[in-house]
């Protein structure tokens, strides 16, 4: 049986799937309701930090119910190897939450370092590996490209910058320079593009080959 | 990763409209026979779909978010945290706070018009100032000038500009 919460996030889960208006904007208000009443109790992050994971983590469950990584099923939230979800959509969304905001510790010494008291707390909270596959990466099909956009979504600002205007915007060097007046010239631009996608290679290969062949 | 390879592939993903089919086997026909090639082929593929995905979402999601903050006033997110959302959501978003500048900014200058124009309208009369009345009467002050001698106007003796008082006051 079926209690009026699962009902109510199945109707989410399958709006946001067919890309109903009114329905992204109650799964976005639902989630941001419930992350930040209780954002505080999961990580340590200022108000700003907390933004940033909101944000990544909201992309990341959208892309999940647009892969079918959760999907409904008679009126049911299903998850992986076609089970019903363990927990609410809101517990699902948390743990995305916790895993974006591992990641950004990990990118900040403070927040990864044993030796400092924010490090010795965010290392009680675990890591789970598994819970980082499953939530993050589909290992059935087209798994590269899932971990590409997760890493994007922790470039530098920079590299966020100049691969967005190059691969999205479409634009050329010679207006990148232009609209980037920090970078001195075109060659410099070009290998800092280079240099940026990279980085991605070597990290999603590092993903790739630590974490699904563990 | 080969930088020169890699301008092929942008060109190859990005322009391939302009190249020819011939051109488009021939570049598909290299990567096939190249393990690494292929990978950074695949890679770039990889990096504009999501690129593109993210982007798409972050659009939707600054409306979103716009919504949000509109309806949950006491609990507004901070926007430094979201510079991609911060770009969409600037054109339409006018917070409460922007509208207090401008409102303060009108006030300033219609203040400062008032206290530059008003001493516009003070007329000077031998040191002593004093509002001009709403008589309705045009024309520059010269009409009362008092130092003018009534033979020096242009008018009939019986003129009762002869009997202004203004004017009998100057003559004392």
């Amino acid at each position: 049986m079926r209690t009026s919460m699962q009902e109510k996030e199945a109707r989410l889960v399958a709006g946001m799937y067919d890309r109903h208006r009114r329905t992204q904007y109650e799964l976005y208000a639902y989630c941001a309701n419930y992350f930040w009443g209780n954002y505080r109790g999961v990580f340590f992050a200022d108000e700003n930090t907390a933004a940033e994971i909101f944000q990544n983590s909201f992309v990341k469950l959208w892309e999940n119910i647009e892969s079918r990584k959760i999907y409904v099923e008679q009126g049911r939230v299903m998850g992986k190897d076609r089970k019903p979800l363990d927990g609410s959509i809101r517990t699902y969304f948390m743990g995305i939450a916790r895993i974006k905001y591992l990641e950004w510790a990990r990118q900040h010494p403070v927040y990864s370092d044993p030796e400092t008291e924010m490090g010795k707390k965010t290392g009680e909270k675990g890591f789970d590996v598994q819970d980082y596959l499953d939530i993050l990466y589909d290992y059935s099909d087209n798994v590269m490209l899932e971990i590409v956009a997760d890493l994007i979504s922790q470039m530098s600002p920079r590299c966020s910058e100049i691969l967005t205007k190059f691969y999205y915007e479409e634009k050329d060097l010679d207006v990148i320079l232009l609209e980037i007046p920090s970078i001195e010239s075109k060659n410099a631009l070009k290998t800092k593009k280079h240099k940026c996608l990279d980085t991605l290679r070597v990290s999603a290969k590092e993903i790739y080959h630590r974490y699904l062949n563990a | 990763m080969d930088m020169d390879f890699q301008d092929r592939i942008d060109e190859y993903l990005l322009r391939g409209d302009r190249m020819s089919d011939e051109e488009k086997k021939k570049f598909l026909c290299e990567v096939e026979q190249d393990e690494e090639k292929k990978e950074q082929l695949e890679l770039t593929q990889h990096v504009k779909m999501a690129i593109a995905s993210r982007e798409e979402k972050l659009k939707v999601m600054a409306s979103l978010q716009w919504q949000y903050e509109l309806e949950h006033e006491d609990t507004q997110m901070c926007e430094c945290a979201m510079p991609m959302m911060e770009r969409v959501t600037s054109e339409k978003k006018l917070s409460s706070g922007k509208i207090w500048w401008w409102i303060s900014g009108v006030a300033v200058v219609l203040i400062a018009g008032f206290f530059i124009v008003r001493p516009m309208l003070v007329m000077d009369y031998e040191g002593a100032s004093f509002e001009r009345q709403p008589d309705g009467v045009r024309g520059d002050d010269d009409i009362f000038d008092a130092g003018t001698a009534p033979s020096e106007m242009d008018s009939v003796a019986s003129d009762t500009v002869f009997t202004d008082t203004l004017i009998e006051m100057n003559d004392e």
